[in-house]
C-alpha cells in the first residue's frame, strides 16, 4: 500500500477517533468498531497502523479540523464520514458526537471543490 | 545581569522533609513491595522478629537483584525521571519510594543486593550520619562487611534478590518498654497483613502468582469482590481507550451480609467495614492504590453498600490521574468521572435490590404490619390487627380491658427501637439472633404477677 493512502487512511481514523472520543475517551464498541470498518474496506492497512493511528491521536493536539483538511478526495471524505458515523453510532450517538460529526459533515460540504 | 546562586537544599533539612511525607507503614511497606514485584520478584517476605531491644522491619525478595553501581545510582533520591512512562508491569513512580518510604519510618535504611552469579553488595543511608555530616554520604560495603549489618542472615537466601533492612525503627514509639514495643509491632504488623492481603490481592494468585509472607506467614489474598462466593453477581463492564492505553471498568455486587460465613464477614472489615468500604477500587498495574469510597461521585447509602466498582489504570496515566508520591490517593480526571458515572448506577441499584429482598421476607409476618404510604411516603411498623392469635386474645378479654391492651400494642409499636436495630443491623446482622429470645424472663415476670 502507498505511503500517501496509509497517511490518508491514518487521518480518516484520527477524525473518527475525534467525533468518538468527544470526551478523550473512546469505548471498547468504538474502538472495535474502527478496527472492524478500517479492516474491512483496507484490509491491508493492519491492525498495527489502526493502533499506531489512535496514539498519535491521543497524543496530539490537533483539531477534528486540522485532520478534515488533509483529506482532500472524494471517496476519503466519504469513508471518513462513513467510519465516524458507524464507529460513533456503535454504543449510541451522544450529543457532542453528534455535534462533532455533523462540523465534519458541514466541513466537507462547505469544502467540496477543494 | 542576574547571576545565579546555588542553592541546593541543606541535607540536614531536606532529610527532615523526606522524613514527614506522610508515609504510615502500609503505605511505606507496600511501596517496597511495589519495587520488588517491578524486579520480578516470586517471593517477597516480611520479617519483624519480636523481643529485640531495637526493633528492625526486614524485606527481602527474590528479584533481579542489582548490580553494586546500579545500587548506588538507585540509593541517590529521586533517581528516575516521574514524568518518563513507566513500562507496563512496571509499579513505580517518582523513583524515591525506596528512600522517602524508609526514612518516614525509620532512621537507618541498609539495601543489599545479589545479582546472580555476582556476590551480595550492600549500601547504607543513616539519617543520623547525614544530620551530623550535613552530606548526602552514603555508606557502601564491600563484600566481606556484609556480616556487620543486623538483621543479614550471613547467606544470601536467594539465587538473585533484594534486602531491605529498616534499624532504629520511628513507627515504634521510642520510649516504650519492650514488651510495648513487641505489642505495639505486633499490632501494626496485624493490620500490614491485612492492607497487603487487599491491596496485592491480585498478584496473589493466578499464573505469575507471587508468594508474600510476614514472620513466615503466608498471606492470604482479600478479593474486596468476593468473586466466586455465592451471591456474588458481576455487573457490565466496559474498556475505555484514552491517552496513554486504557481504563477497565467493571461492576460487582457483594452477596448479602448474611450469606458470608462469620470468618469470611471479619475478614471483609464486618458489616460495618463492607458498607463503609462501599465504591471505587482503583488498580494501577494491578495494585490496589483507592479501596472504595465514592471520591464525590455519589454518596454512602446503607443500600449501596454491596456496590463496588473496580476500575484498571496503567502506570502510563499516572500524571492524568495526580498519582501521589506514596500511591495511596489519585484524582480522576474529569473527563474520565463521566464514563465512570454510567457505570455507578447499576451495581448501586442491584446492591439495592439484594437489600429489598431480604427486606421482602420479613414483610411477610403475620405479627407486624409495614405501612407505606405512596402519597405521604410515610412508613409506620404495627402490630397486625389481623393476627388470629391476638383476635383469640381479644375474644377472651372484657371490654374494658381491650381498650388497655390496644393502647400497650400502640405504644410497643411506637416504640420499637428502630434506630437501634438499624445500626446493629449494618454492624453486627448475623449476631442478632430473634430466633433464640430468651423466653424464661417473661414467664418469671408473669409467675410473680399472677
Amino acid at each position: 500500500m502507498e505511503l500517501e493512502v496509509q497517511d490518508k487512511i491514518s487521518t480518516c481514523i484520527k477524525v473518527a477517533a475525534c467525533i468518538c472520543g468527544k470526551d478523550g475517551l473512546i469505548s471498547e464498541v468504538e474502538e472495535a468498531t474502527i478496527f472492524k470498518i478500517v479492516n474491512e474496506t483496507f484490509p491491508d492497512f493492519g491492525d498495527s497502523k489502526i493502533e499506531e493511528a489512535l496514539v498519535e491521536f491521543f497524543n496530539s493536539k490537533m483539531q477534528i479540523e486540522d485532520y478534515l483538511v488533509h483529506i482532500n478526495d472524494e471517496i476519503f471524505r466519504e469513508f471518513t464520514i462513513i467510519l465516524s458515523k458507524r464507529s460513533a453510532s456503535a454504543d449510541g450517538l451522544n450529543i457532542d458526537e453528534n455535534i462533532a460529526l455533523q462540523k465534519a459533515m458541514i466541513f466537507y460540504t462547505e469544502n467540496a471543490n477543494d | 545581569m542576574t547571576k545565579f546562586v546555588d542553592q541546593s537544599p541543606d541535607p540536614k533539612s531536606h532529610i527532615k522533609t523526606l522524613m514527614h511525607i506522610g508515609y504510615t507503614l502500609n503505605s511505606a511497606i507496600s511501596d517496597l513491595i511495589d519495587n520488588s514485584i517491578t524486579a520480578g520478584a516470586k517471593n517477597i517476605e516480611i520479617f519483624a522478629p519480636p523481643g529485640l531491644d531495637s526493633p528492625i522491619i526486614s524485606i527481602i525478595d527474590d528479584g533481579c537483584g542489582m548490580e553494586s553501581e546500579e545500587l548506588i545510582q538507585n540509593m541517590r533520591i529521586g533517581c528516575k525521571d516521574p514524568r518518563i512512562d513507566r513500562e507496563k508491569g512496571d509499579l513505580g513512580r517518582f523513583g524515591s519510594g525506596l528512600k522517602t518510604a524508609s526514612f518516614s519510618q525509620a532512621l537507618q535504611l541498609t539495601v543489599i543486593t545479589k545479582k546472580q552469579g555476582s556476590p551480595p553488595t550492600a549500601a547504607r543511608w543513616d539519617i543520623q550520619e547525614i544530620e551530623r555530616t550535613n552530606s548526602w554520604c552514603l555508606e557502601v560495603f564491600e563484600s566481606h562487611e556484609l556480616s556487620q549489618i543486623e538483621g543479614y542472615a550471613g547467606n544470601f537466601p536467594f539465587p538473585s534478590g533484594t534486602q531491605i533492612i529498616w534499624d532504629k525503627l520511628i513507627c515504634i514509639d521510642e520510649g516504650s518498654h519492650i514488651i510495648d514495643k513487641d505489642k505495639e509491632l505486633a499490632a501494626k504488623i496485624s493490620e500490614l497483613k491485612s492492607h497487603i492481603a487487599l491491596h496485592f490481592h491480585r498478584f496473589m494468585h493466578g499464573a505469575n502468582k507471587r508468594t508474600f509472607s510476614i514472620n513466615r506467614g503466608e498471606i492470604n489474598p482479600i478479593d474486596p469482590f468476593m468473586k466466586g462466593a455465592n451471591g456474588y453477581q458481576e455487573g457490565p463492564s466496559e474498556r475505555l481507550r484514552c491517552k496513554g492505553g486504557h481504563i477497565e471498568i467493571s461492576t460487582h455486587v457483594l452477596p448479602h451480609f448474611n450469606k458470608m460465613d462469620p470468618m469470611t464477614l471479619e475478614r471483609m472489615g464486618g458489616a460495618e467495614g463492607i458498607t463503609q468500604n462501599q465504591g471505587i477500587y482503583i488498580y494501577r498495574e494491578k495494585r490496589l492504590i483507592q479501596a472504595g469510597g465514592w471520591m464525590g461521585m455519589n454518596r454512602n447509602s446503607q443500600l449501596g453498600a454491596l456496590a463496588r466498582v473496580q476500575v484498571d489504570i496503567p502506570a502510563a496515566l499516572d500524571n492524568d490521574w495526580a498519582t501521589d508520591v506514596k500511591k495511596e490517593t489519585l484524582q480522576i480526571p474529569a473527563r474520565v468521572k463521566g464514563g465512570l458515572r454510567k457505570f455507578m448506577a447499576d451495581p448501586v441499584k442491584r446492591s439495592k435490590k439484594v437489600y429489598s429482598y431480604k427486606g421482602k421476607t420479613e414483610t411477610a409476618n403475620e405479627f407486624w404490619k409495614i405501612c407505606e404510604d405512596e402519597n405521604t411516603k410515610k412508613i409506620t411498623y404495627l402490630v397486625d390487627p389481623n393476627n388470629s392469635a391476638l383476635e383469640n386474645i381479644f375474644e377472651r378479654f372484657l371490654e374494658s380491658d381491650k381498650s388497655i391492651l390496644v393502647s400497650y400494642l400502640n405504644e410497643l409499636a411506637k416504640n420499637l427501637p428502630i434506630n437501634h436495630i438499624y445500626e446493629k443491623m449494618a454492624e453486627r446482622p448475623n449476631d442478632i439472633q430473634q430466633d433464640e429470645l430468651d423466653m424464661s424472663i417473661l414467664e418469671s415476670i408473669f409467675k410473680k404477677v399472677f
